[in-house]
């Protein structure tokens, strides 16, 4: 067993096939052998049988008529047959009536009469009875016997054939299982021989070309795919020892930094151990220095509570201004119009006239009448005396307007004065009361480019509000909403002021249909010095949003970009009031 | 044919050492019993008895040949009888499974009834006219010398003081008698 374990494949193939082709052939030959053996002894009983008849039917008339010739005669016949060796008849009174011996040198016993026909084989013979038979009766019998020496040499015979035509198809079998199993073992050893190759050169890059689709094509296919394997392993092991080296090599550089870091550091901790020993000291003179500076920040905050006081009053002075401002842009206009009306005034006309009459005072008459210039001046002065009507009537107009305007201006600072005395004080408002009065300070600019006010007042209760600061909120934004309107060169120019309630906040919207706002200046809109208007000082939001902070409240902006208008919102808690 | 065929075989015993002690035996033994056949011719006729049965056996004997299927078989002795009682024995036998009838007869009136007809020797002068006489079918035997080559069909002869016959073939043909093979092949003779 160890020694097959120990043989290749293809020997223990050939075992296999060698021992199944022996085996196969020896059953097929003992049995032939046998069969031929067995037909061949039935062949030789048959035919001696049938001799046995014919010698017997022969020998009836011998037998009958006593006729020893005729009956040796018959016998000799059997010659003709080299296996029977001896044949007698027995007359059916046991006697020995004739006698046939093909070796003379051999004595065989002829048997006792008997009147059934039987065969004895023995191993060297076989014997065969033969009644003869005369009209049904038995007159005697004849015996044949024949040797078997003949069958066994030819069975000899045929086994030696047998023996040569085995070992002929034994080496046959050995040449087409040799050829056979050579081509079965064929991709087994070429996987062997590249499997050699791979393991003692440490090449994976070798490949067998897959011949056919059985097990030994699915071997190789799976060899294949772990070569490949194996490589991408390889590739990834060696990319990974790249990026272990690399990181190795970073480690070491970390390492090195590390270590001048740490100097660093020691260097660091040795100083700040200095700088705490001085700020021990420090520490302990700190007592005496936190004294002297609560006193000094005394003083300090009484001085700031006085710049405080001044600053508010700067900031309603700045309010203050500014709404004044705003009335002063329409007198300028007025004053503007008065001074071109009277630059371009006809008056002048009137002074050539009068030089024209200077030079001819003495006959004034006679110029007025015959003269062609003088015929011209009743008519001259007719017209500038209707021109200087219209001037006149015109500058009338505008100083009327000029009036209006400083009796505005009077009452805002009146009203401003009303306000400024509640500076600071919070008073029960009604908040349509108050966006009015915002309305009425502006009312100069609105009236005089024709800016439409639309009102959408909700019921809202009343306000506890600093109603100062909040009417600063609101000129501010109608301000500048009416600016928004007038920059904006739109005919129709429209404010819309909206008060509602929201949750627990009045809110009151100022929604103009002017300039609109860039998106991108929306966050930078409540910044202070942000200014995006010409003459504007960058200012009134940023004080008004402060404002709003202070009422509790926020102002906040709304516009869908350039040219789209915009609104502005000042938010103010009610609840505020409930807690008065 | 079996005259050449006798003629090889005696060769062929001379040939042989010890059958010719057989056969000086048997002639030894021959010489006992002839000298007792012809002392006994009672011997002799018993035999010729045993042989007419045997013919009887060897013969084709056609259906024709037989009144009914239980007729017997009749044995005709014409002339003097030196049978005996050995005749006799032949009654117990049976041919083709019938009876066996011994007819003794003096003339040669109703001898068609017969199958084997055996004219004795002592009626010498008659056996010519048997030749001529006998029907068809019956089968004619007798030691009367010349008689198979005078128109018989079986002649007992004496070979070496043994007891053989002649068998005329033609003759037996004509009469319409068909012997078998093996009577043929004993037969001392054929003509």
């Amino acid at each position: 067993m160890p020694l097959i374990q120990k043989s290749s494949i293809k020997n223990k193939l050939l075992i296999v096939y060698m021992s199944i082709t022996a085996i196969v052939l020896a059953s097929a030959f003992i049995i032939s052998v046998s069969f031929e053996v067995s037909s061949s002894k039935k062949n030789i009983i048959s035919g001696l049988n049938i001799v046995g008849e014919i010698v017997a039917d022969r020998g009836a008339a011998s037998l009958a008529f006593s006729d020893i010739e005729s009956a040796n005669i018959n016998l000799r016949t059997l010659r003709s047959h080299d296996s029977i060796v001896y044949a007698c008849i027995r007359s059916a009174e046991n006697e020995a009536f004739a006698e046939y011996n093909a070796d003379e040198d051999k004595t065989y016993q002829c048997d006792e009469y008997n009147d059934k026909n039987r065969t004895s084989i023995s191993e060297k013979y076989v014997d065969i009875y033969k009644p003869v038979l005369l009209e049904g009766q038995s007159i005697g019998m004849v015996q044949i016997k024949s040797s078997l020496e003949g069958l066994n040499g030819q069975i000899i015979e045929s086994i030696k054939l047998s023996l040569v035509i085995f070992m002929g198809l034994m080496i046959v079998a050995s040449f087409v299982s040799g050829r056979v199993v050579n081509r079965i073992i064929e991709p087994i050893t070429k996987l062997k021989e590249i499997a050699q190759k791979v393991t003692d050169g440490n090449n994976y890059s070798f490949r067998m070309e897959k011949t056919s689709s059985d097990e030994v094509g699915v071997l190789v296919e799976s060899f294949n795919k772990m070569l490949d394997q194996i490589l991408e392993r390889d590739r990834a092991l060696s990319e990974e020892k790249d990026k272990a080296e690399l990181s190795a090599m970073s480690a070491k550089k970390y390492a090195e930094e590390t270590e001048s870091i740490n100097i660093d550091l020691e260097n660091e901790i040795r100083e700040r151990t200095k700088v705490e020993e001085e700020l021990q000291e420090l520490n302990e003179t700190l007592e005496d220095k936190v004294q002297e500076r609560t006193i000094e920040l005394k003083e300090l905050n009484e001085k700031i509570g006085g710049i405080a006081r001044s600053a508010g009053m700067a900031e309603v002075a700045s309010g203050v201004l500014h709404n004044v401002g705003n009335v002063l842009n329409s007198v300028n206009v007025s004053v503007s119009v008065i001074r071109e009306q009277i630059r371009k005034t006809k008056s002048t006309n009137l002074s050539r006239l009068v030089d024209m009459l200077n030079s001819n005072k003495d006959n004034i008459a006679i110029f007025i009448e015959k003269d062609e210039k003088g015929k011209q001046i009743p008519k001259f002065l007719s017209l500038l005396s209707e021109q200087l009507e219209d001037e006149k009537i015109n500058l009338f107009c505008e100083l009327d307007q000029l009036s209006k305007n400083v009796d505005h201006i009077k009452n805002v600072i009146s009203m401003q004065q009303s306000y400024a005395g509640s500076y600071g004080v919070r008073e029960k408002v009604k908040i349509s009361d108050l966006v009015e009065d915002a309305l009425k300070i502006n009312l100069q600019g609105i009236a005089q480019h024709g800016i439409e006010i639309v009102r959408e007042y909700e019921n809202v209760p009343m306000l506890y509000i600093d109603k100062h600061k909040a009417l600063q909120v609101v000129i501010n934004l109608i301000s500048n909403a009416k600016y928004a309107l007038i920059d904006s060169g739109k005919e129709r120019k429209k404010i819309i002021v909206l008060i509602k309630m929201t949750n627990s906040n009045i809110s009151v919207e100022i929604k103009d249909t002017g300039i609109g706002i860039a998106p991108e200046d929306i966050p930078h809109l409540f910044e202070y010095g942000f200014k995006k208007r010409k003459g504007g000082h960058g200012y009134g939001l940023h004080h008004s949003a402060l404002v709003a902070n202070e009422l509790g409240g926020r102002l906040s902006v709304r516009s869908e970009g350039l040219s789209e208008g915009a609104s502005f919102i000042m938010v103010v808690p009610i609840d505020k009031q409930e807690d008065e | 044919m079996p005259r050449r065929r006798y003629r090889d075989v005696n060769l062929q015993f001379m040939r042989t050492a010890c059958l010719t002690k057989v056969l000086v035996l048997s002639i030894a033994l021959a010489g006992l019993v002839s000298t007792a056949v012809y002392a006994d011719t009672s011997r002799e006729y018993r035999l010729k008895a045993a042989y007419l049965l045997n013919f009887a056996r060897f013969v084709y004997w056609p259906t024709e040949s037989f009144l009914s299927e239980t007729d017997t078989f009749k044995i005709c002795v014409y002339g003097e009888s030196r049978f005996g009682e050995n005749l006799n024995h032949l009654l117990s036998k049976k041919v083709q499974g019938r009876s066996i009838r011994i007819i003794y007869k003096d003339d040669l009136r109703n001898i068609s009834e017969c199958h084997i007809l055996f004219v004795s020797e002592s009626d010498k002068a008659s056996y010519y006219k048997v030749a001529s006489e006998v029907p068809r079918n019956v089968l004619t035997v007798s030691d009367v010398e010349g008689f198979s080559s005078e128109g018989g069909m079986i002649e007992f002869i004496r070979v070496d003081n043994k007891i053989k016959f002649e068998i005329n073939v033609t003759q037996s043909i004509k009469s319409g008698i068909k012997f078998r093979s093996q009577l043929l092949e004993v037969a001392e003779k054929l003509r």
